[in-house]
């Protein structure tokens, strides 16, 4: 025969199963039958021929096995016998399918999503040719960067052209200044957030164009025309996804210019902010090289092949330390190197790599109780696989049911895996994007590798504890499992042992993330209690965004002509509202900003050895704060000493500052603050006041010393409207937006929202944190419920007979119950003391290495490792052990004692 | 069964083949024209026989179609197929050969090797 009929006779076999089945039937019989009617011709005794017919010919069913065996098809048929008999089985013991199933499906879609995105925002490789020799460069003292402790400030030009000229260690140097313009396409004005950059732009990062060019090196010459590469978020949103976008003009700033590329998505430069939209040419100035007074440049740099970024740093302190010798005048603050996955991904990890660890630990709590359920069924099943391998089921045979089982069990739990890993991918997306921390949350999706990951997870463990009752079933065995049925009274100790190991280690893991829960949860409503130290009643808040093109070009320190005059007509404006009680101007809001240090020196005060300086930024530094002379009022703070501002602090008078009680105490400790001079920022100022301690970077953290400086003399480009109303301030926000429109219509209102919201958002981190971790602990307790349920109802049964016995021999009922409950407890406290020491150890390592940073302070400090949590979880816990056996034990001694011992 | 299962196997499926190569035969029917011919000095497993049968079948050397049996039973008659017939002749002349040296290895005197 050929192989094409015989593989059709195959094919056509496949399709024929049952037929077949049933003719092996049928030829089989009318053989023993005509053999029958042979014998009784020879004179047997019909009853007795049947009988030595059937004896002659030996075992039916092997004969049957051996045919199929014969006609090559067995493999298919025996599957799809198994697959039957599989689904049979999950029916027959579907309290099993219906806890082992959506247990498993929780765990691997639960795992999915929150490994899709810390892959994606983490393990992901950015999109820029060899993201690893791409860094940022700051300036500010070495030491400002830790680890992620982010102390630096924005470049000047000047300090740009030095490192260009005299640094060995790159090989291209650029830079983005942040530039908003407004576009002006026939509708209303819009303004659109970009970065004007630096020539090599896009070769130092070295992504290519999506559609169109990158900018190139004609581009930057001064008076070329005017070009905009743009973002696939703008080309998409704003522009249709137009397919001939590239060579369009559109109007920005009221300048026409070409759209000349299309980022390609997911391209993001920056290391914080929003996404940038356009990016624009820089034409280099005249004098540029020597501009150490406009700060706000933001230096990327490409490293030269096998130099690392610590390298690049000590080079740029040489570099600083030989300008700042050459020119004691220069105020050079030398250059901070940080790698650019570090600056990207920031301190983001922390959250997410609790997140991770906390549903590693779910999904192995998933795991043991699936384990678990697999074990009790396997040894349950061990008489089943001795009868049928004594039967003569081949080996093989049972090893390919037991897979198509596993099979079957796998792929439900992945199915429902997969729907949860796909609606918790997107509610995880929607809360964190809320928040607002994560980079690259775009780019997430859910990752089909970690499904498959956790699919094949699932089958290895269905099929190791499925082939446990082969194991057993060894031929030498099979005598020992048929007849030991009936003669054990219980299970063996090492049977139960496993079983006890599960649920002990099943309270450990769940509880530490119950532990971990009731922490986070507890520290976020302490937060929520602490008052802020000023009063957020009736206080409405908004940004103003300053559009360049209609105000001029923003740098620190410059005079200002025109955003003096605007910010004092939007002051005087909105103060004349009805409803209004006070109006301040800021350049950050309370509890919306990070903590910008600069250091301090007094005047006539020694400065400290410099090798003392480096010890710790947090020492020497403050924040400075730009506020209008009603700020403090309208935030109801309260002088302490000295005054206010007043009309006479401004432009042009002495540079005057009112700083917190934090910095008195820490810089004037024993002296009158009042009248001395301290330099911050490079600027000599005079203190005037100082005020009471309120929370300005966040709830939870001690305050810092802070300087505050008249807005009137130091003018940020932008500015946070306070206002506070009368009574409601949030019914006045169409008011106020209204004479904002009338004042200037192009000036966007952006982010109003009352100052309570802008508290309540100021923890969201932290709510997002507690709400996960805390989802997570009860799904796990949930799963460790069900497993001590599942565990002694199996052990009970396992224990029927010996229950029987004990009840026989007049046990009384209740000493049975308490017997198996206290077994549950003796377990469960175990895995308390086992939970308690790994969750006390794990703690000290949360709130030690991991959860605390400057940036993002923590919600879980040492002190909160109460032990009150702990003794409250592990209480829970037992409580659960002791309801979760209670039932399985009521209906062990509820049986009737002879039925119990007569069963099996 | 053993390595005896083994021998039989192939001198089992010989015996078959003769047996349908006169005339289409029922699995029960083969066993007897098998019986009958060896004079009832051979002893077939009847369990062993359809196993056989199954896989000459799928091999391609026999092939089956239902019909009716002497006494009006629905039977199954097996019959040779041209690629059985060539394979049958080849076996037989091996079978012949391998008979003819092994018989003549037995029967030599120690003067003669």
């Amino acid at each position: 025969m050929t192989i094409w009929n015989r593989g059709r006779h195959w094919l056509r076999n496949i399709f024929r199963l049952s037929r077949l089945e049933e003719e092996m039937d049928v030829e089989l019989r009318s053989h023993i039958e005509a053999y029958t009617e042979d014998l009784i011709r020879s004179g047997m005794v019909p009853e007795e021929a049947g009988r030595r017919a059937r004896i002659e010919f030996g075992s039916i069913e092997q004969t049957k096995e051996e045919c199929r065996h014969a006609r090559g098809i067995n493999v298919i048929e025996a599957v799809s016998h198994d697959l039957r008999y599989a689904l049979r089985i999950q029916r027959r013991s579907w309290t099993f399918a219906a806890v082992a199933v959506p247990t498993l499906g929780l765990g691997i879609g639960t795992a999915a999503a929150i490994f899709s995105v810390v892959k994606a925002v983490i393990f992901n490789p950015l999109p820029f040719r060899e993201p690893a020799r791409l860094v940022h460069v700051w300036e500010g003292h070495q030491h400002y960067y830790r680890g992620d402790q982010a102390f630096f400030s924005s470049a000047r030009p000047g300090t740009l052209y030095d490192w260009l000229t005299q640094s060995q260690s790159f090989e291209r140097i650029t830079a983005y200044r942040w530039k908003s313009m407004l576009l002006t396409d026939g509708k209303q004005g819009e303004l659109l957030e970009g970065h004007e950059v630096y020539p090599q732009f896009f070769e130092t990062l070295g992504t290519a164009a999506y559609r169109g060019r990158a900018l190139q090196t004609s581009d930057y010459q001064a008076n070329s025309p005017h070009v905009v590469v743009i973002s696939h978020a703008m080309w998409t949103k704003r522009l249709g996804a137009d397919a001939g976008v590239i060579g369009r003009r559109i109007s920005l700033d009221r300048e026409s210019y070409e759209i000349v590329g299309v980022m390609p998505p997911g391209f993001y430069p920056a290391y914080a902010g929003p996404y940038p939209e356009l990016w624009t040419p820089h034409w280099a100035s005249e004098g540029e090289k020597e501009d150490r007074t406009t700060w706000g440049l933001f230096p990327l740099a490409r490293l030269k092949a096998g130099v690392t970024w610590q390298q690049a740093q000590t080079e740029l302190d040489v570099i600083s330390e030989r300008m700042f010798h050459d020119n004691p005048n220069l105020d050079q603050g030398g250059g901070v190197v940080v790698p650019m996955d570090a600056q990207l991904i920031g301190s983001s990890w922390k959250l997410l790599l609790l997140l991770a660890v906390a549903v590693g630990l779910l999904l192995l709590v998933a795991c043991v109780n699936v384990a678990n359920l697999l074990l009790a069924r396997a040894v349950d099943r061990e008489r089943e696989f001795a009868i049928r391998s004594a039967l003569g089921a081949r080996r093989t045979r049972l090893i390919l049911q037991l897979f198509t089982e596993s099979l079957v069990f796998a792929m439900a739990a992945s199915i429902l895996g997969v729907a949860v890993a796909a609606a918790g991918t997107r509610g995880l997306l929607t809360m964190l994007t809320r928040v607002a921390i994560l980079p690259r949350l775009e780019s997430v999706r859910i990752d089909f590798g970690v499904l498959v990951f956790a699919g094949c997870l699932t089958l290895l463990l269905s099929l190791i504890f499925s082939f446990v009752p082969l194991l057993r079933a060894s031929r030498k065995h099979e005598y020992d499992a048929l007849k030991s049925e009936g003669r054990v009274l219980s299970a063996t100790k090492s049977k139960r042992l496993l079983g006890q190991l599960f649920v002990v280690s099943e309270f450990v893991f769940s509880l530490v993330l119950l532990i971990l829960g009731v922490l986070l949860t507890k520290s976020f409503v302490k937060l929520q209690r602490v008052n802020p130290g000023f009063d957020a009643t009736n206080l409405l808040t908004f940004r103003l965004a300053v559009p360049e093109v209609n105000y001029g070009k923003f740098s620190w320190g410059a005079k200002d002509a025109k955003r003096q005059t605007l910010y004092e007509q939007v002051e005087r404006v909105l103060a004349e509202v009805p409803g209004i009680d006070s109006v301040a101007l800021a350049a950050r809001l309370p509890l919306e900003q990070k903590f910008n240090p600069s250091p301090v020196t007094v005047t006539g005060r020694a400065p400290k050895p410099k090798s003392l300086q480096t010890m710790d930024s947090y020492e020497d530094s403050t924040g400075t704060q730009m506020v209008s002379p009603q700020y403090f009022h309208a935030l109801g703070v309260s002088p302490l000493k000295g005054r206010f501002f007043e009309e006479r602090d401004c432009e042009g008078a002495i540079k005057v500052a009112i700083v917190n009680d934090a910095f008195a105490r820490k810089y004037f400790p024993d002296e009158d603050p009042i009248g001395r001079e301290v330099t911050v920022w490079f600027a000599k100022t005079m203190i005037i006041g100082v005020v009471a301690d309120f929370k300005l970077l966040s709830l939870d953290r001690t305050t810092l010393p802070e300087i505050f400086w008249c807005l009137r003399q130091e003018l940020p480009p932008n500015v946070w409207i306070l206002a506070r109303g009368k009574s409601n301030a949030a019914s006045l926000g169409g008011t106020l937006r209204q004479k904002i429109q009338e004042l200037d219509p192009d000036l966007p209102v952006q982010e109003m929202q009352p100052m309570k919201e802008v508290i309540s958002d100021s923890l969201s981190l932290k709510r997002v944190t507690a709400t996960l971790i805390g989802l997570v602990a009860m799904l796990s307790v949930l799963l460790a419920g069900s497993g001590i349920y599942s565990v002694m109802s199996y052990s009970v049964r396992q224990r029927r007979k010996e229950m029987g016995i004990r009840v026989a021999f007049g046990a009384n009922r209740r000493d049975v119950v308490n017997l198996l409950v206290g077994e549950a407890c003796r377990l469960g406290a175990v895995g308390s003391a086992l939970g308690s020491a790994v969750a006390a150890a794990f703690g000290q390592l949360v709130t030690h290495t991991v959860y605390i940073s400057p940036e993002q302070a923590s919600s879980l400090t040492p002190e909160s490792l109460s032990p009150a949590a702990f003794i409250l979880c592990s209480m829970f816990l037992l409580v659960l052990a002791i309801v979760a056996s209670y039932a399985p034990a009521r209906r062990a001694v509820k049986a009737d004692p002879l039925i119990a011992l007569r069963d099996e | 069964m053993g390595d005896q299962l083994d021998l039989l196997q192939g001198t089992l499926d010989m015996l078959i083949l003769k047996a349908v190569s006169l005339g289409p035969l029922h699995g029960y029917g083969i066993l007897l024209r098998i019986q009958q011919i060896s004079k009832d000095r051979l002893e077939i497993p009847q369990g062993s026989l359809y196993p056989a049968l199954y896989r000459l079948e799928h091999q391609g050397w026999i092939i089956s179609q239902w019909g009716e049996s002497e006494n009006k039973r629905k039977a199954k008659y097996y019959r040779l197929t041209a690629t059985g017939k060539r394979r049958f002749q080849s076996e037989t002349e091996k079978w012949n050969e391998m008979a003819g040296v092994i018989a003549g290895i037995l029967a030599a005197r120690p003067e003669e090797v």
